[in-house]
């Protein structure tokens, strides 16, 4: 494997970074500071503020993790379209799940009962957050009662059945929009469309060669690709430059290497680096949004891990994006206590940027939400505390 | 770099007693086991100068939702007002309920109420060995006495009590101990080796308020 840069390189990087940042010090940042969810997914009822710009979400399995993050990317969203997205990356199949659909009321609202507090259809779920300029954006998912219609005879069973279509209403300060999923010549259609917040959603199933090409590609074409190519510089020095070649007619990205002659996909100087790449390709293509990681640390090896956690969080500095993420990785955590430290030696301020989440199971097992500053993140980190 | 949380594991029981030292420590889960005492769970924040950060980290520690006690127990020491500050200067700093006076529970409306037990108890000069050298002293009658010619020998009566006590302790257990005479005090308090008798009425006083403690909230 090449070399990682010095530590004497990364952190004159890290002051760079450090610089501008201080050089923008007094901008307004705009981020989501609190949200309120009801009904959604695991949980009943969950209302939570004090968000800073690096949010980091732990707990145990099932308590409610990714469908905090899915929360949030719904209610940024534009068209329900994004609940298929959601199922997509939840493993329910490129169509999200719909192939299984057949012409049956139950079997079309099998598609969302799963989206609602113990399949509770009947309530209806709402998502609401609030961002740093006082803006609210909520989203209401019910079924409206009034407006019911036949699905077609294409089922199995040919039988025609009264379905009430799921709708999807996002309330903005400027507008409301309800976007409905019906059914129209076998498929779905999706109706209106609001304006989208600016959130981006990387999971383990979004992390591929094949999306981190066309996101490359978008952010050439307007000769913001630079960026990318200095990220992946933190990590292998050896890199010295990315292009997009053509291999059996399909764009992969490559690199190349000062000991190679020829380039090499991405995908083969580490597996990780597809995911690092799509992490950093949104941040540069989603400047002053939100990004939605789950399972920040998957793939990444460990030794690597202190300069890929340092250069996300740079990027995201500099691009003022906020981040959630979640995580299993005791390894992860204590980087990120690190990095809390160094930030605390450059300015008391910095450190107030982080927040650690953790989600439990009450005794009545709804998911419970904790929220710690970065310095008491830090102590229990130094303490050695189970905090995952 | 540990890639697992090394020492403070998983909170599972409704009440925490956090000590200052691994005797401390041990001390409690010892004395809780041959009380019958149950509910409680026992570690110690590694050294008297980590309590802050070890009560501070708790906010976010796995299990902790659970919790519907803390108790802190510190040693009195030579100046029992001044330790119980700095004890409530701890919990104050990390964000936690501040007792006014020990044994008493500080309330909170969320998240969980703290109490401060001082050691030996009440405000007595002293530390945990202080406590323990009684028990051991009517126990260990052989090393007591020569331990007690020993400190008449070397005048250890112009020395704080507190170091007194903790010499006293600490030769009583060597003499008593020669397979390790420099045996940690959490491992010389483990009831197998017999040198430190956990039912003995020195330690009543603090079993009793342990036991009552459900009954404080």
């Amino acid at each position: 494997m090449p070399r990682s840069k010095t530590l004497t390189e990364a952190a004159s990087q890290r002051n760079d970074v450090v610089a501008r940042r201080t050089a923008r010090a007094g901008d307004g940042y705009k981020m989501i500071t609190s949200f309120d969810i009801r009904n959604f997914r695991c949980f009943d009822a969950l209302k939570q503020n004090g968000f800073k710009r690096f949010n980091f979400i732990v707990g145990d399995s099932g308590t409610g993790k990714t469908a905090l993050l899915e929360a949030l990317f719904l209610a940024g969203g534009a068209n329900a379209e994004i609940y298929l997205r959601v199922r997509r990356l939840r493993g329910f199949g490129e169509s999200g799940g719909i192939e299984l659909l057949t012409a049956t009321k139950a079997a079309y609202e099998s598609l969302f009962r799963d989206l609602f507090f113990r399949f509770d259809q009947k309530a209806g779920a709402a998502i609401k957050f609030r961002d740093s300029e006082g803006r609210d954006r909520s989203l209401e998912i019910y079924y409206r009662g009034d407006e019911t219609y036949k699905l077609p005879l294409k089922g199995p069973l040919g039988n025609a059945f009264i379905v009430d279509p799921i709708t999807f209403k996002w309330e903005t300060p400027t507008r409301v929009i309800n976007s409905q999923i019906e059914i129209k010549d076998g498929k779905f259609e999706m109706t209106g469309a609001s304006d989208v917040y600016p959130i981006v959603f990387v999971t383990p199933n979004t992390a591929s060669g094949k999306l981190n090409a066309i996101k490359y590609s978008e952010l050439s074409v307007r000769n913001q690709q630079k960026p990318v190519l200095a990220a992946l510089q933190r990590i292998f020095a050896d890199v010295e430059d990315l292009a997009l070649e053509n291999v059996a007619g399909e764009l992969i990205l490559h690199v190349s290497l000062k000991h190679l002659n020829e380039k090499l996909p991405l995908a083969d100087l580490s597996g990780g680096m597809n995911k690092y790449l799509a992490i950093i390709l949104s941040i540069l293509a989603n400047p002053k949004g939100v990004l939605l990681i789950d399972e920040i640390e998957n793939g990444f090896y460990y030794r690597n891990m202190p300069v890929i956690v340092r250069s996300i969080i740079d990027l995201c500095n500099e691009y003022e994006v906020q981040i959630f993420a979640t995580t299993h990785s005791y390894e992860f955590l204590q980087v990120l206590s690190r990095i809390i430290d160094d930030a605390t030696e450059e300015s008391e301020e910095a450190a107030k940027h982080f927040t650690l989440m953790r989600l439990e199971r009450s005794a009545s097992y709804q998911p419970t939400l904790k929220l710690v500053s970065g310095e008491t993140y830090k102590a229990a980190i130094d303490q050695s505390f189970e905090v995952r | 770099m540990p890639t697992i949380p090394s020492r403070s594991q998983e909170i599972t029981e409704d009440f925490l007693i956090v000590g200052e030292g691994e005797g401390d420590s041990a001390f409690f889960r010892h004395l809780l086991a041959n009380r019958g005492i149950a509910g409680f769970q026992a570690e110690d924040a590694g050294g008297s100068g980590n309590f802050r950060n070890h009560l501070q980290g708790l906010n976010i520690r796995s299990g902790i939702n659970r919790l519907r006690a803390l108790i802190v127990v510190g040693d009195n020491e030579e100046t029992p007002d001044d330790c119980f500050k700095r004890i409530r200067s701890h919990l104050k700093k990390a964000d936690l309920p501040v007792p006014n006076n020990p044994l008493e529970l500080a309330p909170r409306t969320t998240g969980f109420p703290v109490a401060v037990m001082m050691i030996p108890f009440d405000k007595a000069r002293g530390a945990l060995e202080s406590l323990l050298l009684k028990a051991a002293t009517d126990h260990l009658v052989v090393p007591a006495r020569c331990v007690g010619n020993y400190c008449q020998c070397i005048n250890t009566s112009t020395w704080p009590k507190t170091a007194s006590d903790k010499m006293r302790l600490r030769c009583m257990i060597a003499a008593a101990w020669p397979e390790d005479p420099n045996i940690g005090l959490q491992w010389a308090l483990s009831p197998d080796r017999k040198l430190i008798p956990l039912n003995h009425p020195c330690f009543d006083e603090v079993a009793q308020w342990l036991s009552d403690f459900p009954s404080l909230l």
